[in-house]
């Protein structure tokens, strides 16, 4: 038997027909997914109209003008304004991504240890916030935050300050924002990786003398390692290009990412600059879940 | 960790607590205030009144602006002769593309499992991408896109602009579905000779019913949730509400904000409610 060669795959009654039913699937995301996606790098590579949209000539200023070189014709000396924004709008989603490993991974953890019943339970608690309307979460935050908001109200009121705190329009108003939106995100592959640890590891670990701090860093860190990748992946990416938060309670002088975009296609009306910088955004993010990816493939890959 | 169990769990209980806290007090606070009988400052707790959600509902146009209801309270009731319209314009949005991405993402989930083809793999990864792309990417590639075709901006253009990445969520819903269905049933309705079509609408159709409607139902809240690709891609015609809300939250807070917002978060979470019970994991 151990030579035959291997069985024939069984026919499966729905399998000719099959290919047609990824036809619309397959038109919708060529045309209102790549195509898109493809203009906007080659408009990258054009040059700015004088009234907005794009002149058909090859030009490679907007990237140029991203990372701060400088432009002899246009009169342009060095300038790292938008490289200083892609660094601040990195930051800021690491340090989002940071806090919400930190808030995430004890609840993880408990999660993970409890019975079927009472996990789906406390996971759909988890999951449930993340369907509030994203405008409404920063807006609640906007309502905590302000002179005039709930956590000033509360201090002045105790006594504790008599003038309000400058909370909100900050760039630590946004990480908070954004920490609060994302923290599913977070739990979710934690949780993922948590529940398959094999505790009979810890013991072993304590068993043979090490501290709780040494199993801590040498057997659970780096089994829960590709939920931590995954996690921190997921949330440092929506919060990379993040619109919302920065525009309604980040700080003027703090322009990030998100809200850069926009004003480059909605009020500059400088198409090209503002898809270079969509460009290299989408090719961070891109980055980052191969990163993700080749992490989980060498899990799995280690597992066999 | 079983060695030591009493302290570190009594921790970790307590940043359950805490970790919940911060989850569902800021929206606590919000349903809370948005009955605070005041319209100056919003925070100030000065008693209890339903006249904000009065003032939206005649706003809307669901109860009569003369009525005793929406005229009680503090202040001339303001009409806002936006908000009903965009409020429309979210529902047809919503019913529209999620219906739209539901027939097309179940087909692709369909096709993917069920044959064959070479480059399979990567196809299903890049199906992947509508969701992952940063929604600002999305917005302004499709906006790009339409100007570049001259498409007008409107209900329109919003709903293909939905059903490009809510077809990618139903794919992935209805294909966790598809990957947990035993293909036996099948086999064995084509071995009674049952037609290919037959089988489909008879054993594998009802077995995905509720991947497809809890599918159709996320894909309703999520694209009624969007605001940055219907921000880019609505133009002035067809605002939606999270649009309007967006506009009105950035001129000032009001209110009526707070009453818009909780109204909104319920109909997520009755929604959000129905999908979770419908996929909720079955006891054999």
């Amino acid at each position: 038997m151990s030579f035959a060669s291997p069985p024939p795959i069984p026919r499966r009654p729905l399998l000719r027909p099959g290919m047609g039913k990824l036809a619309p699937g397959f038109f919708l995301f060529l045309c209102l997914f790549l195509a898109p996606v493809l203009i906007v790098v080659v408009y990258s590579l054009l040059t700015r109209g004088t009234y907005g949209g794009v002149v058909w000539h090859l030009d490679l200023d907007s990237y140029a003008r991203v990372l701060g070189l400088p432009n002899e014709d246009e009169l342009r000396d060095w300038d790292f304004v938008y490289l200083g924004i892609f660094a601040k709008s990195a930051m800021v989603a690491a340090a989002t991504a940071g806090l919400t490993l930190l808030m995430a991974f004890p609840a993880a953890w408990y999660i993970a240890r409890q019975p079927d019943r009472r996990k789906f339970m406390l996971l759909t608690l988890v999951t449930l916030p993340f369907f509030v309307n994203a405008l409404v979460r920063v807006y609640a935050w906007m309502l905590i935050l302000r002179a005039d908001g709930l956590i000033n109200n509360l201090l002045m009121a105790s006594g504790l300050i008599d003038q309000p705190l400058h909370l909100i329009y900050t760039p630590g108003a946004v990480v908070v924002a954004m920490v609060y939106q994302y923290l599913p995100f977070m739990v979710l592959p934690l949780f993922a990786s948590l529940e398959k640890m094999d505790l009979r590891l810890l013991e072993a670990s304590r068993d043979l003398g090490a501290s709780g701090s040494i199993t801590f860093r040498r057997v659970v860190l780096p089994l829960a390692m590709p939920g931590i990748v995954a996690g921190m992946v997921l949330v440092f990416v929506p919060a990379f290009g993040n619109f919302l938060a920065p525009t309604l309670i980040g700080g003027a002088k703090d322009l990030q990412l998100g809200p850069l975009l926009a004003q480059a296609f909605l009020s500059a009306r400088d198409w090209p600059f503002g898809s270079a910088i969509a460009t290299l955004l989408s090719a961070v993010v891109l980055l980052c879940l191969f990163v993700m990816a080749r992490s989980e493939g060498r899990q799995a890959k280690e597992a066999v | 960790m079983s060695l030591r169990p009493s302290p570190l769990k009594a921790a970790l209980l307590a940043h359950l607590w805490l970790f919940f806290l911060f989850l569902y007090l800021p929206i606590a606070m919000l349903v809370v205030y948005s009955f605070n009988d005041n319209a100056v400052s919003m925070m100030t707790w000065n008693g209890f009144t339903f006249d904000w959600y009065w003032r939206v509902l005649a706003n809307i146009g669901l109860i009569s602006p003369s009525s005793d209801l929406a005229g009680s309270g503090n202040l001339q009731l303001y009409s806002d002769p936006n908000l009903g319209p965009a409020a429309l314009n979210s529902v047809i949005v919503a019913l529209g593309s999620a219906s739209l991405a539901t027939v097309i993402g179940t087909l692709s989930a369909l096709g993917l499992a069920r044959c064959t083809f070479p480059g399979k793999l990567a196809y299903r990864t890049a199906l992947y991408l509508p969701i992952v792309i940063p929604d600002i990417v999305l917005g302004i590639a499709l906006l790009v896109f339409l100007a570049a075709l001259s498409f007008p901006l409107g209900r329109v253009s919003v709903i293909l602009a939905h059903t490009v990445f809510l077809a990618s969520y139903v794919t992935v819903v209805v294909g966790a579905r598809l990957a947990g269905m035993n293909t036996a049933l099948e086999e064995a309705s084509a071995d009674l000779g049952a037609s290919p079509w037959i089988t489909f609408w008879r054993v594998t159709f009802p077995q995905l019913v509720p991947g497809i409607v809890g599918g159709f139902l996320l894909s309703v809240v999520i694209s009624f949730d969007d605001l940055v690709i219907a921000y880019f891609t609505s133009g002035v015609g067809a605002t939606t509400l999270p649009v309007y809300l967006f506009g009105a939250i950035k001129r000032n807070v009001s209110p009526e904000i707070n009453a818009i917002s909780v109204l909104m978060m319920l109909l997520s979470m009755v929604i959000v409610a129905l999908a979770l019970w419908l996929r909720r994991p079955t006891r054999a």
